[in-house]
């Protein structure tokens, strides 16, 4: 039996539209919509969906940096929905997060072992000596030499950077790392190194990813398991090769198909989508999905579908999508 | 049957002179593009894929300079040209579509006002006539309801629309030559591909030649008909679409293919083979090849000599001193 480190029921966070003299709310911004998912100890679960989607609220709502408007965040079984900052404290050590982009994330007035001993200053880990020798080992860990110490942010590449982030995540000894686009800033050589590193350490400190990303083929490498996304809610939820074998919702079909392959002889049948993604503060009715899906029906505007188990942990909100796998798609006529 | 040559750059340098030293953007380079051809160039950030671009439309600023060299088109050098004879050739012969949308357009001019300037300016029509045209254009590149969206700003646009109006824009002219630069690299995977769909019929209605510049190799390998690869300012291989891929010779393009998550093996969460270290810094470049710190394959020859960019098979060339010789099972889409 696999152990949930994580558990997200019924999630939602929205965000004031405000506006008027007095600046109140005049609507509101669905960035996660009714989104409930678990996360088992020592995989690295991920979502996908394009911008707008949710997928990064998600990752913030659950770490607690940003608060949920509803439903409830449950961590190694204890409901921290309702957790003050000073509670969330001592949960932090814990629960570690690397951001996307590499320039805005590092303070560039501190140099990089200031940068990576300041979580351990935060929670009082050690006396400075001890703390020192901590962050040292977190940057050989990271493939960053001990000499870079004293030196800047500025002094180094995108790829490097990304490494001073990690080594600042893992020097608590986190249990549990959400990882925010993590390689999406970098060139492809250096994209391929980043990720073997974080592949890397998740073997070595027995570490949980929440992985946030938009390219699917990187997804597709480094997941156990696969959340899709689309305008705040979760459209299917599979293990990785399951969900490329055996996309089952039409957003994913469309989404997967739409992957650029780098191989100039394989003409794919693409199923070109319709449209935009309309705006999360009017989404559409019923079926979020349903103004660009094919196959929509009346039922699809009508209800909306919940995300059920069709059978050995694949999951999928969609109405056609039956029991056991069986799809009754018919297109619009 | 041999196409008609369109442009053809020949040892192009673009220099930038610093306060540091003199960066080499574009150092030397050649390349063919033919009618109707669609021309990839890839690489990743800083090979000076995209000051290439500038060069072309002699748009690059100081401190960069052209350093040498003759970019031929349609028979005559554009560096000869006076800067009025080349304002005539920007956006009626040469027309460019930029990465980000919202930057390349104008926030307080509607979009309809936009495209149409370009006609105005390039072609013999009165402004009724533009606008009609206009209006068309803004149908061709599938903008819904064109008579509409003619009067809406940039800012009500989403970012595929804005990309579809900055399309219309470039091809409104009837160009003999696009230049796209990282046209798609902002824009969700599913839009994405609603773009390049656009492009590919675009470019065989209207019979333009593409120069299309990505740092994606999934991207050249569906749109190119031929790849030029560059690595710090320099081709170091070029050939038709289908023999980078399969055949890729440079130990470079090699590494870069065979780092790139795949889509189809079943071996995910394996250790990627990443090309080790990173780009060099551009004041202070490698003696010899510029890839050799980061080659597998290096010998003293490559730490002390630049190779040439020569042919090693017809059609095929490739700027090694030690080109790859098994490149079976690299492409794997």
């Amino acid at each position: 039996m696999k152990k949930s480190i994580l558990e997200v029921k019924n999630l939602k966070k929205y965000f004031p539209v405000v506006g008027g003299v007095f600046s109140k709310p005049i609507a509101w911004v669905k960035a996660v919509d009714d989104v409930s998912f678990s996360i088992f100890e020592g995989e690295t679960f991920s979502l996908v969906g394009e911008s707008g989607s949710g997928k990064t609220t998600i990752g913030k709502t659950i770490l607690k940096l940003i608060e949920p408007t509803a439903g409830q965040i449950i961590a190694e079984g204890i409901d921290i929905t309702n957790y003050s900052a000073s509670e969330m404290r001592p949960l932090r050590r814990d629960m570690q997060i690397i951001f996307q982009d590499p320039y805005g994330s590092l303070n560039p007035r501190l140099p990089v072992g200031e940068i990576i001993r300041e979580p351990l200053v935060v929670h009082r880990v050690g006396n400075k000596k001890e703390q020192e020798e901590r962050v040292v080992d977190a940057m050989n860990v990271v493939g960053l030499r001990p000499e870079y110490l004293h030196r800047y942010p500025h002094e180094f590449s995108g790829g490097q950077r990304q490494r001073i982030g990690i080594a600042r995540a893992i020097v608590l000894n986190p249990k549990f790392i959400v990882a925010d686009e993590p390689v999406s800033a970098l060139d492809a050589s250096i994209q391929s190194q980043v990720l073997n590193l974080l592949m890397d350490l998740q073997q070595k400190l027995s570490l949980t990813y929440l992985f946030v990303a938009h390219n699917l083929a990187v997804v597709r490498h480094v997941s156990d398991r696969i959340g899709v996304m689309y305008l705040g809610k979760l459209m299917e939820i599979a293990d990785t090769m399951e969900l490329f074998n055996n996309p089952l919702h039409p957003y994913t079909q469309a989404l997967l198909s739409a992957i650029p392959i780098p191989d100039p002889e394989i003409k794919k049948e693409r199923i070109i989508l319709e449209g935009d993604i309309p705006s999360p503060i009017n989404p559409p009715s019923g079926c979020v999905f349903r103004t660009r899906c094919i196959y929509a029906k009346d039922i699809c505007r009508e209800k909306i579908p919940q995300l059920a188990d069709i059978g050995s942990g694949h999951f999928t909100a969609c109405h056609f999508v039956k029991k056991g796998g069986k799809t009754e798609f018919t297109k619009k006529s | 049957m041999e196409k008609e040559l369109l442009l053809e750059i020949k040892d192009l340098k673009t220099y930038f002179y610093t306060d540091d030293g003199i960066v080499k953007a574009v150092d030397g380079i050649n390349l063919k593009l033919h009618k109707n051809e669609v021309l990839g160039l890839v690489g990743e950030s800083g090979c000076g894929k995209s000051v290439a671009s500038l060069s072309i439309l002699r748009l690059v600023d100081q401190p960069g300079k052209n350093a040498g060299g003759e970019i031929i088109f349609k028979g005559e050098d554009l560096l000869k040209k006076s800067e009025e004879e080349m304002r005539k050739i920007r956006g009626s012969e040469i027309a460019m579509i930029f990465q980000e949308p919202m930057t390349a357009l104008n926030p307080v001019y509607t979009i309809g006002n936009q495209v149409m300037e370009a006609i105005l300016i390039h072609q013999d029509v009165n402004e009724e006539e533009a606008k009609k045209k206009t209006v068309e254009m803004l149908d061709l590149v599938g903008i819904p309801d064109p008579e509409e969206r003619f009067s809406e700003y940039p800012h009500e646009m989403s970012g595929g629309m804005r990309q579809r109006a900055m399309i219309a824009m470039a091809m409104s002219c009837n160009p003999d030559l696009l230049i796209s630069d990282e046209a798609t690299t902002a824009l969700d995977v599913t839009i994405q591909a609603q773009i390049l769909e656009l492009m590919k019929d675009l470019q065989k209605k209207i019979e333009t030649a593409i120069l299309f510049i990505t740092h994606d190799l999934a991207l050249v390998a569906e749109m190119a008909d031929t790849v030029a690869v560059s690595y710090m300012g320099k081709i170091v291989e070029l050939s038709n679409t289908k023999t980078v891929f399969k055949d890729p010779r440079h130990p470079y393009t090699y590494g870069l293919l065979k780092s790139i998550p795949s889509l189809i093996t079943k071996e995910t969460k394996q250790p990627l083979p990443a090309i080790e270290g990173m780009i060099p810094s551009p004041y202070n470049m490698p003696k010899g090849c510029y890839f050799h710190p980061r080659c597998p394959f290096a010998t003293d020859e490559c730490r002390k000599n630049m190779p040439e960019l020569k042919e090693i098979e017809p059609g095929h060339q490739v700027r090694c001193f030690h080109p790859v010789e098994n490149t079976k099972g690299v492409s794997k889409k």
